[in-house]
């Protein structure tokens, strides 16, 4: 059999090799599929590689510490890629899209049960524009987006760039040389945070068009926030919003923008809760002065409670950057009816908007009683002014602030203030926990902690019978020079705020308010070489309640001042039980460029967080970061 | 040794035999994929016959994905190919509702520019009665109006060219001759359809293999020959059970070619043979292996075909015979498996008893999860109003008839038509000796009524019938009566350039009754179960769509829909659907 097969073959060998050249059959037979080559026009990656190995070692614990007092942990707390593969590309359409891959590894041995998923850091999505006699329209769904409309509907928590910079942020992008984050720091103000901040994660449609007639142009989005959600997926629940804008000359802009938000509250879905809002924007400038006016009319409705129509008023007035001491006028006026967890102010009149579901919505809630802010920092049901200044005298700059404000109608009996200084380190301790501590106080958000305090000066049904004042002052004084032939920066940064049932123009230190808080924050950034950077900080943090806030379980009073009582001023501290906090971080770093996109940052901490009439309210300890970052 | 050293020379003379080499580019990694936002919100519609307080007014979902498909050229006559699945769900914030999964693995390329092969994840088809995913119910005529929703479902389900997915080994090559013959082309294939599962902690399934070949031949300019072998069989000893099917299928026909300037006229015979049995193996007591309930049945099928040399023509005749027992696996395989009682997606009950809802024709348009990837042994059940006269296609066994399709377009593109008309008998009768008589009409035309004005912009009225008929004589228990006919009206006005208008309204009715036909694990009928049926579905639609390209465009439709049952058990529906689709070939 193999003999005639042999033939056979040898004869078709012959056949072929002196055939004529003919072709016949260009695509013989195949069962299977054939394909083509047809790739997209370009696709390129981007992204980063960030290590970032912690060890926290607490020598205090709350008293229901489970006994672990060292944690040894690689990778970010907070839901950050450690290795980030940004997909972007094009298709022969024009049409872009993108994925962001996230990837993350515990290095906590070979074990299958430490192995992490391949996930998304933010979600897929899908954009084109298309350029018409009518104008340019841009179309985009995916993912998730950042969006931002204007400050009374859509604006990411945004204020005055007033903070220590010590702490770096997974976002913040590495510079060319390390010196330059610190030197863009103290000649702008300015800590460029990525694209996120300033605006609001959303998903679904997007749609702009630009260059439209008569100076308009358009922009909107039908889809989803992380708030207002419902307790099912299937369930409606949609945020929409647009905004129409004219430009009606380079100096005069005025628009409208609508927002609404609703969400079912029921597995049936015929219940819903909803908001709505209609704005009107007017921007103008005149020649050194920029006015910007946001009038906004917004509704709350939900089973539980329908709140009725409210109003928002928001005003900035600026003058120059080239004045002498240029100024920023802020006033507003939101009423605890208009309600809107999207915009740049916190909703403090509705709890029920943090859909507080996990896996749906997000599980974070930002303060809403009575919050202490600072400033540039809205919130609903108050209303108040705040000034702003910059002056310059030679390499000291200075910038600071007052504002006044005070609540439209009477509120929770609680107040709740943002810990200024160990307040990543405190939310390190429990990732977004709520309500948690040894006194349930404690409540941690995205890289931050703010506590509850519990008034007690309440009427039959619990509820404070008079309207809250807030005062607050920031005043913040940069430096620069060189020693040694070395550049080094000083920033100093000193908030006071305080709560009281009565207005005043400046805050209110000793009995007199509900709750006060003083903070000092100094960092220094010092040149070794231009390759590396010395960094140190000091913060410090003191609050202090009334009698009309919680009382400690310490047996004895203690002092507001150990110092001041130590030599024995007696006007400047007085004895309480009732809060006595003191938070003090001592912190060193390196910031250090090994190769170029390619950076390493080494932090130490020394915290501390106590309270002596609050006696389980003690923390202390140590905490080290190594950060290697690498950009491509 | 002499035995390997004949061997060794009969592969170096294969090998030295030039084919057609696979081409390839010199990029060593490319992409392309595909990209798709998805949003649909359902609502419940009047229904003035059920109370449903219990299900949720409406309901909602919707997801992103991206299907990047990485192209590796590691040498030039060798891909390696995967598909990445990226997704995540409409809602779901930083991380929640990701997924990311492998969706296709292979490698595919040219041995010594002479032997193509595919390894991993293959898209096969043979001939129609071996190997052929045959269309599922109600989808050849459609207008573009259910696009959007058809591409999904055969994407999702690789739906692709009429192909089956099937995970394995394919090679291929041929041979060109200058005197005799003028081609030899051979191909074969070993794959799995279905692995080995554990069905509890001591039992396991079988491996299921597919596996097959093909020879053609293209004997003269016009004469052609081709044969196919296919064989579905599970290795018994890889699971628990000693019972192994065996369906191997064999086919063998020849064409011939009859062109001249303006006609082109095919005439093709072809006949084959099935076998289909359940070994028993590894037997007690050493006893030899046995086989049960085995059938045998065979086909034929003469068809002739007439294209016109501007194509605007074309017309293919056939006649042919399947046999009652003739069994092919891999052609008889349905898409839609009515047996499953899969539940719909879109409410998937309803009423206050929380009955499971009766899937409807847009169930069928709509949603991809009801349908079927996997290759079954036995006769999937079907459900005769949709499809009765040849369920599982042209393989449909116990069917001799003829039958006429037709594709005629008129010049300067104003009118498309095409029309397919059959008449099947049975070869023999189900439960008696009467045969049903099954008639089979479907047309659809498409007049694009801007080129009579002379428009740039498209302006198309697009309409189809489809209409079945089944009828078997006989006493009052055995009698037969089905009919069953669809009507699509659709109108397609571009208003924007790439930016169209579109409605559409799709109505199916069916009166009649049938015998449901029952069958065991071996596929012998064992039951017939007199079902009576009069239904109407309707489906009104209107959207937008704009349309880059074939592939790329994005829709936004409303859609109404329900079905009512008259003298029925079942209750009326009605419902409502909201879709986006932003659909991007990469």
């Amino acid at each position: 059999m193999l003999k005639y097969s042999l033939c056979f073959i040898f004869l078709l060998q012959l056949g072929l090799l002196y055939g004529q050249d003919s072709s016949l059959s260009p695509t013989p037979f195949t069962s299977n599929a054939v394909s083509h080559k047809n790739p997209s026009n370009s696709i390129d990656f981007t992204g980063f590689y960030r290590f970032l190995g912690f060890v926290r070692n607490q020598t205090e614990t709350f008293p229901n510490n489970s006994g672990k007092t060292t944690a040894i942990v690689v990778g970010d707390y907070y839901r950050e890629p450690m290795f980030l593969l940004k997909l972007n590309g094009k298709t022969k359409d024009n049409i872009s899209f993108g994925a962001d891959l996230m990837m993350n590894s515990l290095y906590k041995g070979p074990s299958d049960d430490n192995l992490s998923p391949l996930t998304l850091n933010l979600g897929l999505n899908l954009k084109t524009s298309i350029i018409t006699d009518l104008g340019t329209f841009t179309i985009q769904s995916g993912g998730v987006s950042w969006y931002r409309q204007s400050r009374l509907t859509v604006w990411g928590n945004q204020s005055f760039n007033r903070l220590s910079i010590y702490d770096r942020r997974p976002q913040t992008p590495l510079n060319k040389i390390p010196i330059n984050r610190y030197a863009k720091y103290y000649k702008n103000g300015l800590i460029d945070q990525g694209i996120r901040y300033g605006s609001r994660a959303f998903q679904g449609l997007f749609l702009q068009g630009l260059k439209l007639p008569y100076n308009l142009s358009v922009k909107g989005v039908i889809g989803k926030s992380n708030f207002n959600r419902s307790f099912l997926e299937t369930s409606d629940n949609f945020t929409g919003c647009f905004q129409i804008k004219n430009e009606l000359s380079p100096s005069l802009k005025m628009g409208y923008n609508f927002l609404s938000s609703w969400a079912d509250t029921d597995s049936l879905n015929i219940q819903k809760r909803s908001y709505v809002i209609h704005t009107y924007e007017f921007q103008k400038k005149w020649n050194k002065i920029q006015f910007e006016l946001e009038l906004g009319l917004g509704r709350y409705q939900s089973p539980i409670e329908k709140l009725g129509y409210g109003e928002a008023i928001l005003a900035n007035i600026r003058t120059d950057k080239t004045t002498k001491i240029p100024l920023h006028i802020q006033l507003y006026r939101i009423s605890p009816q208009f309600v809107n967890v999207t915009g740049n102010f916190l909703n403090t009149s509705v709890l029920e908007v943090f859909p507080n579901v996990a896996g749906v919505g997000s599980t974070i809630r930002t303060p809403y009683q009575s919050p202490m802010v600072g400033l540039g920092a809205p919130v609903n049901n108050r209303q108040g002014v705040s000034i702003n200044a910059d002056a310059s005298i030679g390499k000291l700059k200075l910038n600071g602030g007052i504002g006044i404000y005070a609540e439209i109608d009477t509120s929770y009996a609680g107040i709740s203030y943002i810990h200024n200084v160990n307040s990543q380190t405190l939310s390190r301790i429990y990732l977004f926990g709520q309500n948690w501590g040894p006194y349930n106080s404690l409540n941690s958000t995205y890289r931050g902690v703010f506590e509850e305090v519990n008034i007690l000066d309440t009427n039959t049904i619990g509820q404070p019978s008079f309207k809250k004042y807030f005062n607050t002052i920031e005043f913040q004084a940069k430096y620069s020079n060189t020693l040694f032939g070395k550049n080094f920066y000083i920033f100093s940064l000193t908030r006071l705020n305080s709560c009281q049932r009565q207005f005043n123009i400046l805050p209110r230190l000793g009995g007199q308010a509900l709750i006060q808080q003083l903070s000092q924050e100094i960092d220094l950034s010092f040149e070794v070489s231009p390759k590396a950077i010395v960094v140190i900080s000091y913060g410090i943090e003191k609050i202090i309640g009334n009698e009309f806030t919680d009382i400690g379980d310490a047996p004895e009073a203690s002092s507001t001042n150990r110092f001041f009582e130590n030599i024995g001023w007696e006007r400047f501290y007085h004895y309480t039980r009732n809060r006595n906090q003191k938070n003090t971080l001592i912190g060193v770093g390196l910031d250090y460029k090994i190769a170029q996109n390619t950076m390493l940052f080494l932090r130490h901490n020394r915290y501390t967080y106590f309270d002596p009439n609050f006696i389980e309210n003690h923390l202390k300890g140590w905490e080290t970061m190594l950060e290697l970052k690498i950009t491509f | 040794m002499r035995k390997y050293g004949r061997l060794f020379i009969l592969i170096i003379l294969v090998s030295m035999v030039t084919i057609d080499s696979f081409g390839q580019s010199n990029d060593k990694i490319w992409f392309d994929g595909l990209a798709r936002s998805y949003y649909a919100r359902d609502a419940i519609g009047e229904n003035e016959q059920v109370e449903d307080t219990l299900s949720a007014k409406n309901v909602s979902n919707g997801y992103n994905l991206l299907d990047l498909n990485t192209h590796v050229n590691p040498i030039d006559d060798i891909e390696i190919f995967a598909q990445l699945r990226i997704q995540n769900t409409f809602g779901g914030f930083f991380g929640s509702g990701t997924s990311v999964n492998v969706r296709q693995l292979r490698v595919k390329g040219v041995i010594n520019k002479s032997i193509r092969f595919g390894l991993g994840d293959l898209f096969l088809k043979q001939s129609r009665y071996t190997l052929y995913n045959d269309d599922e119910e109600l989808s050849s005529f459609e207008n573009d109006m259910f696009k959007p929703y058809r591409d999904i479902i055969h994407y999702e389900n690789f739906y692709i060219d009429n192909r089956w997915r099937l995970q394995g080994l394919q090679s291929n090559f041929s041979f060109e001759f200058d005197r005799g013959i003028r081609t030899l082309e051979f191909d074969f294939f070993v794959t799995r359809p279905r692995g080995s599962n554990a069905i509890s902690t001591t039992s396991y399934s079988s491996d299921q293999l597919l596996s097959g070949g093909t020879m053609m031949s293209k004997l003269t300019k016009n004469l052609s020959f081709e044969s196919h072998y296919i064989n579905l069989f599970e290795v018994a000893s890889s699971g628990t059970s000693n019972i192994s099917v065996r369906n191997p299928v064999y086919l063998m026909g020849l064409a011939q070619q009859f062109n001249n300037k303006k006609h082109h006229f095919k005439s093709k015979i072809q006949t084959g043979f099935s076998q289909r049995y359940w070994l028993h193996s590894e037997l007690e007591n050493n006893a030899e292996d046995s086989t049960s309930n085995s059938s045998e049945g065979l086909f034929f099928e003469f068809q002739n075909t007439y294209l016109k040399e501007d194509s605007s023509i074309q017309l293919v005749f056939n006649y042919r015979y399947v046999d009652p027992n003739f069994r092919s696996a891999g052609a008889q395989t349905r898409r839609l498996d009515f047996g499953k009682g899969l539940p719909n997606t879109i409410y998937p009950t309803y009423t206050n008893s929380l009955i499971q809802r009766p899937t409807s024709v847009f169930d069928l348009v709509s949603d991809d999860r009801l349908y079927n990837q996997q290759i079954s042994s036995n006769l999937m059940v079907f459900n005769p109003i949709y499809s009765n006269a040849l369920p599982y296609g042209d393989a449909t066994p116990n069917r001799s008839g003829v039958d006429l399709n037709a594709r005629i377009d008129s010049g300067k593109k104003l009118l498309h038509s095409k029309l397919k008309a059959g008449f099947y008998r049975e070869v023999i009768g189900q439960g008696t000796p009467n045969k049903r008589n099954f008639a089979l009409f479907k047309t659809a035309i498409k007049f694009n009524m801007n080129e009579c004005f002379h428009w740039d912009k498209e302006l198309s009225l697009s309409g189809s019938y489809e209409a079945e008929s089944t009828n078997r004589d006989g006493d009052s228990v055995s009698q037969v009566g089905l009919f069953s006919q669809q009507v699509n009206i659709a109108i397609n006005a571009e208003v924007f350039p790439k930016f169209f208008v579109q409605l559409a309204y799709k109505q199916f009715n069916a009166n009649g009754n049938e015998f449901l036909t029952q069958r065991d694990n071996y596929g012998n009928i064992n039951n017939f179960v007199n079902t009576h049926y009069k239904q109407k579905d309707h489906l009104l639609s209107a959207g937008l769509m704009y349309k880059l390209r074939d592939d790329v465009y994005a829709n936004i439709q409303f859609n109404s829909w329900g079905t009512s049952f008259n003298d029925q058990p079942d209750l009326n529906f009605n419902y409502k659907r909201l879709l986006f689709v932003l659909s991007v070939t990469l």
